[in-house]
This record gives structure tokens, sequence and C-alpha cells, in this order.
């Protein structure tokens, strides 16, 4: 039997166990991809552009997102001035190849 | 008020979020739960966890059914309603609107709903999407600028044909009450019903239906620290007969027949008749505990607490040059809550938001940012987002302190 996710879309571990990545997951490292080291402003510029990101119902989601991929260490959060400033980590340009 | 009395109340306080105190300002959304509330629930999963004596018929299902029936007097208490037969169980105000948009019995010369703009979608979707379907019209009436309701206006906009008027009764966005009573009597001088969207009111305010003269009215549990999915459609006596049935199935039937591939069904009466399939038994329990902590806290108290609590948060954030409000909070005190956002580009509300989360040393502030599910409201007031502080009676002014020293450290960051 072929197993769809498993080919298709990477396995993340959250603490009740593997999952696939979400849309909104897969928006924010799309994001990422196009441009690296971005404010959260453009970070929202930027999510308008790409159709995955269509499951974001409210602009907030997204940076709820970064928190969750923040925490599974696919991207960076930097605090610089009065901004935050995303990035991929390796691990996040990992997951990226196989969206 | 003694904050730290009530606050041992609820276990989430006696727990440190990532290391740091938690300084919960967005009981709009929802909110925390009291200790006898996550009781009541597990008591019942842990004794009964049975269906009610409406289907089954045995000690558990007796025992649940007993606990069911207690929630729904203590409901209809809690609001005055005439009759348990008002009270219909839902999943959430969104669903009771829901319920009403698809029932209510529109006709040929009557066939016009009249919103305001200060709905959220929850009380304007439901409408549209049966505008569409059922034919008829929807009239939409804007605030003034201040967050006040234009009383003349809508008195105009109300009309013969008006079948329905809808309103909120606690705005989620500007934090403002709105006069229930008046806008009834407007409706039903013309003929029409008023469905009265309570989700903000009741955590802070006592309803009164037969007093303001409420036709139909919904409201959620976890706003006022029952469980997520239980919430309340009252609906006036007279009327329960002619709304039309919306979600059907067992639990909602007195008889099916199946004659030559003819199906004839009769339905149980109200509140049976609109509650289909296996219900939200822990949730009834848990809102009952939940009414029971705020009667026990007296509400009067509650209110002033928290409108003082507003005032003052307002009064703080009126020293910040950068700081705009989405409704006149000097002339028109809140109730509950506090909209507002930065008049300066470039500085982000998102960015604050993480900024309450991770870069204070000894505390995490849960505050709301966003459209709050009400985008034409804040098209409105000419902001697409703003950030919402709102608050029950575990908050004290230390904590709005906290807060607005926050603030001024963002602010005072250089790019």
């Amino acid at each position: 039997m072929i197993d769809s996710h498993k080919k298709f879309s990477p396995l993340i571990e959250t603490p009740a166990g593997k999952r696939p990545l979400t849309d909104l997951e897969k928006c924010l490292l799309l994001i990422l991809k196009t441009e690296d080291n971005i404010s959260s402003q453009r970070v929202l510029k930027l999510a308008k552009k790409i159709k995955i990101c269509a499951a974001c119902s409210d602009r907030s989601e997204v940076f709820f997102t970064g928190e969750r991929l923040f925490k599974k260490a696919l991207v960076k959060r930097e605090f610089k001035g009065n901004e935050y400033f995303w990035s991929l980590t390796k691990k996040g340009l990992f997951y990226l190849k196989k969206i | 008020m003694y904050i730290s009395k009530i606050k041992k109340e609820f276990p989430i306080f006696q727990k440190k979020i990532n290391g740091k105190k938690l300084i919960y300002l967005d009981n709009a959304c929802t909110v925390l739960k009291p200790r006898s509330v996550v009781k009541a629930v597990s008591d019942f999963y842990q004794n009964l966890g049975a269906c009610a004596g409406s289907r089954s018929s045995h000690h558990l299902s007796w025992q649940t059914q007993e606990l069911i029936e207690q929630a729904r007097e203590k409901v209809r208490e809690f609001i005055n309603a005439s009759s348990i037969k008002e009270i219909i169980w839902t999943k959430n105000s969104t669903e009771g609107i829901n319920l009403i948009a698809n029932s209510f019995p529109f006709k040929k010369d009557r066939n016009e709903v009249v919103l305001t703009l200060l709905e959220h979608h929850s009380n304007l979707l439901p409408f549209y999407e049966q505008s569409q379907r059922r034919h008829f019209k929807i009239k939409i009436v804007p605030p003034k600028k201040d967050g006040t309701l234009d009383l003349n206006l809508l008195e105009k906009v109300i009309t013969k044909k008006t079948a329905l008027v809808v309103v909120t009764h606690l705005s989620n966005v500007t934090g403002l009450v709105y006069p229930i009573e008046k806008i009834a009597f407007l409706a039903h001088r013309q003929g029409a019903k008023i469905l009265v969207d309570d989700a903000q009111y009741v955590a802070t305010h006592r309803e009164n239906v037969r007093k303001n003269k409420i036709d139909f009215l919904v409201f959620s549990g976890h706003k006022i620290g029952g469980p997520t999915g239980i919430g309340v459609l009252y609906v006036r006596e007279p009327l329960l007969k002619d709304l039309l049935p919306y979600n059907v199935g067992g639990g909602t039937i007195q008889s099916v027949k199946i004659q030559d591939n003819n199906i004839k069904v009769q339905y149980l009466p109200s509140p049976f008749r609109f509650e289909a399939g296996i219900q939200n038994y822990a949730g009834m329990i848990g809102l009952k505990s939940a009414i029971d902590f705020l009667e026990n806290q007296n509400q009067l108290k509650i209110n002033s607490w928290i409108k003082e609590l507003s005032h003052y948060a307002f009064q703080k954030l009126d020293k910040f040059e950068k700081v705009k409000f989405l409704a006149d909070y000097q002339s028109q005190k809140s109730s509950s809550l506090i909209s507002f956002c930065f008049n300066q580009k470039g500085i982000s509300l998102y960015d604050f938001n993480l900024f309450l989360n991770h870069e204070l040393k000894d505390y995490c502030i849960a505050v709301r940012c966003g459209h709050h599910c009400a985008q034409p409201l804040h098209r409105f007031f000419g902001s697409p987002i703003s950030m919402r502080l709102s608050f029950f009676i575990y908050n004290s002014k230390k904590e709005i302190d906290i807060f607005i020293q926050a603030l001024e450290n963002f602010l005072n960051l250089k790019r």
C-alpha cells in the first residue's frame, strides 16, 4: 500500500506523535524560500502571493504557525530593534525540499 | 475585589508558562476555567459518562438526565426566561444564530433582516448565506464613528417589511453595550422580532430576557468560564412553534412512518425537536457549574470591577500618542474590553503581540491581535486589525500596569 502522506508530505515530530506539515506550515516555509531573513510585515506581504496560504483566515495565524515551526527548529525567529525577523534553518530547508 | 483569592480558583494560574507568570487579557475570546467547572466535567465522565434518560433507561442515564435538566433550569433562571422549553442547547452562539437564520419563518411581505455593522462574522454570515437561499433581504446599519449606534437611523431602517432585527448586546470590538430594550421597542413597534447576540454580554452582566423583551438570544458557555462546545439559544415560547426544523435526527422525533414510499414525521415539542443526536452532557453540566461560580462571586461586583479595569486601561493607553482607539472610550465607558491600533506605519501589532509572549522577563501576556472575526467593522474604523485587551474577575490594575510598561518599552525600542 502506498502512503501518499509519507511520499509527498514530510512528517514532523510533535509531542502527540508524527504528523504531516499543515498547509499553513508549508506556506511559511515557501515564503521564507522566496525571501529569507525577513520582517513580519514582509512575511505578510509575501503571504498574499502564495496560493497555499489561502488557508490562513486571520493574519495572526501566520505568526502562530511561525511559533510552531520555531519550536520544531524549522525556522528561526530573531528580535531586532522592535521587529521580528524570520528565516529558514537547515532543518527547514530539508523539509522544504520535500514539499 | 480579592484578586489573589479568586485566582486560586483557577488552576491555570498555579502554573507557569515557559517559566513565566501568566497575565491573561484575552477573556473576550474565552474565559479561563475555574476548578469547580473542571471538576464538574471530570466527575461526569468519571462517574456517569452515559446517554441521558430520554434515550436509554438505566441508573446512569437517569442520573445524567437529572443533571442536564438541572442545568437547563439553571440557564432559564440565569437569563430570566419563562420556561425551560425556551432553552435550546447548541454547541455555541454561532450555531444558535445559524439555527434562527435557517428556521425563522420569513413571509413574502415581511422578508427583511436588519443587521448592524457592529456584528462579528457569526452574526452576519448565517444571514448572508440564508438570504441567498431563502430570498430575504439584508439591511446593514453602520455605527457612528464613536462606536455607538444611531437609534434614529435604526428607527428609519426598521419598517413593516422587517422580519428580524439582529444585534449584539456588547460588541467584541468596541466593548460598548448597546440599548437592547430600546432596539427591541423599535423592532416590535413595526411587528418585527429581535435576535440578540449575548456572547460577550453574559460574562459581565446579568441578562433579563423578559425585561428587555428579547425574542431570540444566544450565548456560549466557554465565554463565562464553562466548557467549550456548549451554547444556548433562547426562543420566546410563542415563537417556538413557527420555527422550521433545522438540525434533525435522533432525539427530535415523536414518530416516523414510511408508507408507500412516503415519509411521515412528527417532531417532539421544543426544546427537544431542535436537539438532534447525542448531546454534550458534560458541557451542559460544566455550564451549570460556571453559572454557579459567577453567581457566587456577585455579578454586580464583577460588572463594576471589570468596567473599572477597562476604564483604567483606557486612561493609561490614552497617554500614548501612537495609540488609536476603535471607539470613543472618553464619552462612552467600555464595559469589558479596549481595542486599539498603532497610528504610525512601521510599528507592527503582530510584533508587539510576539514581544508580549517572548521578551518580558517575568511575565507572559496573552491578548488578542487580529480582526476578531469582524473584518467589516475594522474596515469601517480604518484599521485592518487591532489589539484587544479584555478583562475578567481575576485581572488586576497591576497587570494592566505591567502591560503598559511593556508597551512603553516596545515603543521606545529603536528600529
